[in-house]
């Protein structure tokens, strides 16, 4: 998987969401939620907005899936999906 | 009152089989009396004795919902807090009411946990704050909330359980609630909005009933598709979640929301692709206070104009002004504040209450909120005191003396702009990021200031008293 699409979503989550995280503090492999990352709700819907904005994509109801979401590298694997990349 | 609509609906064809669930834990209201008699003979053999008021910690799952419900079909004293956890959840522990002797909550990590098995689910500690006395807290029946006041001096809302079964059968006839009804949960249980809008509503008209704990939007959608609701109880924020990520819509027989009203196009919006959205007006003290009026067309009902529930009667403090503070009297509001040592607080004037609520007045008794009085403000759905930001920063940033916290008009998807400024202690640095930082390990997310301002001084009043005017206008 390239590592730009990571780089890009560690990049959303420490510039766009207001979730007091640094890049070097991202850690791709464990939960996104209140027992990993700490991203709460408000926080997860930027981040599929700003997944959306930038990577071009939609992502419909029905993929959004608390496995989806289980981790940044479950998630960079989806993009690279929905992008062919 | 509560005890006996469950045996009702245990008993019915049209209610046993009906579920409450959690997406993990799921009974029947055929099952509930049975578990109930299971709780009665594990406290039984516990130091908890029926007549005692004990803390009970609560969050949205099913374990913890079964034992709200059982304590309130007992008549069972309880204080009733969020689940919480970390270092807000230790602060708060430090100031939890001197007269409940234990404090309850559910581990919910515990493997085999088994709804009809107490032993396997339940976890009774000691509070280390009791202190026996003879005050205002030997009263069977009672159920205490916590007001957004100072955590450095909660001050409780105390409600008799007769009458928040008459408030929750309010909502159940402004809501035409029914037996083939299913309720989606996603807003916490331990607060009024759910506490006294939804679940107990909920129970009482038999539905089934879905509760979502700590709700974001996928986990919303996932149930939603599971459970297949047509109720639903939302707030400004997830209605705004909802509009901004969802693709699909969905036909809900009825969305309740509550807390600030809702700009008119995004209620349109909302409307367009979900279905009904009603607002429901309320407070800690006095639940279900208004709603807006099924029946009516969109058109007002977005303008945001409400009819009191039955009991309910409305005014404004000055008669002769457009806007003024809304007082309300309210046949099944709560009883009292207490302190945390069980003492009553002065709660009403000549029998009103005064809800700090700016409003306006139409005809027929019908009325428009229009903003907050004081300070205080709506944040993600959930009322934040600045007393309480102010006191959970002054006791867990280390160096920080005094803060004022002010709200700025201009929105986020959080509600307004929270602004913290602080005064360090002599000889202390601490930089306004990293004290934001700090925030966030020390209190909820939606309490955490937007902005964080260090002064050298904070201004004060002659009196001594922190000028929040001054700051304010800082603010414009």
């Amino acid at each position: 998987m390239p590592e730009t699409i990571m780089d890009q979503l560690k990049a959303i989550i420490a510039d766009k969401l207001d979730v007091n995280l640094k890049v070097e503090e991202i850690d791709q492999n464990v939960s996104l939620y209140e027992d990993g990352l700490g991203l709460d709700s408000i926080a997860i819907v930027d981040l599929i907005v700003s997944i959306e904005k930038g990577f071009s994509i939609t992502i419909q109801d029905e993929e959004l899936s608390a496995d989806l979401f289980k981790n940044l590298t479950t998630l960079a694997d989806f993009i690279q999906t929905k992008t062919g990349n | 009152m509560f005890k006996q609509a469950i045996l009702e609906h245990a008993a019915s064809a049209e209610c046993s089989g009906n579920i409450i669930t959690d997406g993990t834990h799921t009974c029947t209201y055929g099952e509930l009396p049975g578990i109930f008699e299971v709780l009665d003979d594990f406290f039984s053999g516990t130091a908890v004795s029926p007549g005692e008021c004990v803390v009970f910690r609560c969050g949205n799952s099913l374990p913890e919902a079964v034992l709200l419900l059982w304590k309130l079909s007992r008549e069972r004293d309880i204080v009733l807090l969020p689940r919480g956890g970390g270092i807000q959840r230790e602060l708060e522990d430090l100031n939890l009411p001197e007269f409940c002797r234990a404090k309850i909550s559910v581990n919910l990590e515990a493997e085999g946990l088994d709804i009809a098995v107490p032993g396997s689910y339940v976890d009774i500690r000691p509070n280390s704050n009791y202190k026996a006395s003879g005050e205002d807290t030997a009263a069977a029946g009672t159920v205490y909330l916590r007001t957004s006041g100072s955590t450095a001096e909660p001050k409780l809302v105390k409600h008799t359980i007769d009458k928040l079964y008459e408030n929750a059968v309010n909502c159940v006839g402004r809501f035409e609630l029914r037996a083939a009804d299913r309720l989606l949960i996603p807003v916490p249980i331990y607060h009024m909005y759910a506490f006294g809008a939804a679940i107990l509503p909920g129970v009482i008209a038999g539905v089934s009933m879905h509760l979502i704990d700590n709700t974001n939007i996928i986990k919303y959608l996932e149930r939603e598709k599971q459970f297949k609701p047509n109720v639903s109880y939302m707030t400004p924020t997830l209605i705004q979640m909802a509009l901004r990520t969802r693709k699909s819509n969905y036909d809900y027989r009825l969305m309740v929301t509550a807390g600030d009203r809702i700009n008119k196009t995004i209620v349109e919006d909302f409307e367009t692709r979900f279905g009904k959205l009603v607002n429901l007006y309320g407070s800690t003290e006095l639940g279900a206070i208004a709603t807006s009026n099924l029946s009516a067309p969109l058109e007002t009902r977005s303008h945001g104009i409400i009819e009191p529930m039955p009991g309910v009667d409305i005014r404004l403090r000055d008669a002769g002004k457009e806007v003024s503070e809304i007082l309300c009297r309210h046949r099944s509001g709560f009883e009292t504040y207490v302190d945390k040592r069980g003492n009553r607080l002065a709660a009403f004037r000549d029998g009103w209450f005064m809800t700090k609520d700016l409003g306006r007045m139409f005809d027929g008794n019908r009325f428009k909120v229009i903003g907050r009085t004081g300070n205080s403000i709506n944040r993600s759905g959930i009322l934040v005191a600045f007393s309480e930001v102010e006191s959970l920063m002054e006791q867990g940033v280390e160096a920080v003396a005094y803060v004022v916290v002010t709200a700025k008009e201009g929105e986020n998807v959080r509600g307004k702009t929270l602004l913290a400024y602080c005064q360090l202690k002599p000889g202390a640095q601490m930089s306004d990021t990293d004290i934001r930082s700090r925030c966030f390990d020390i209190m909820q997310r939606h309490m955490v200031p937007d902005r964080v301002k260090v002064m050298v001084e904070l201004p004060r009043l002659p009196n001594g008293k922190f000028d929040r005017k001054k700051l304010g206008e800082k603010n414009a």
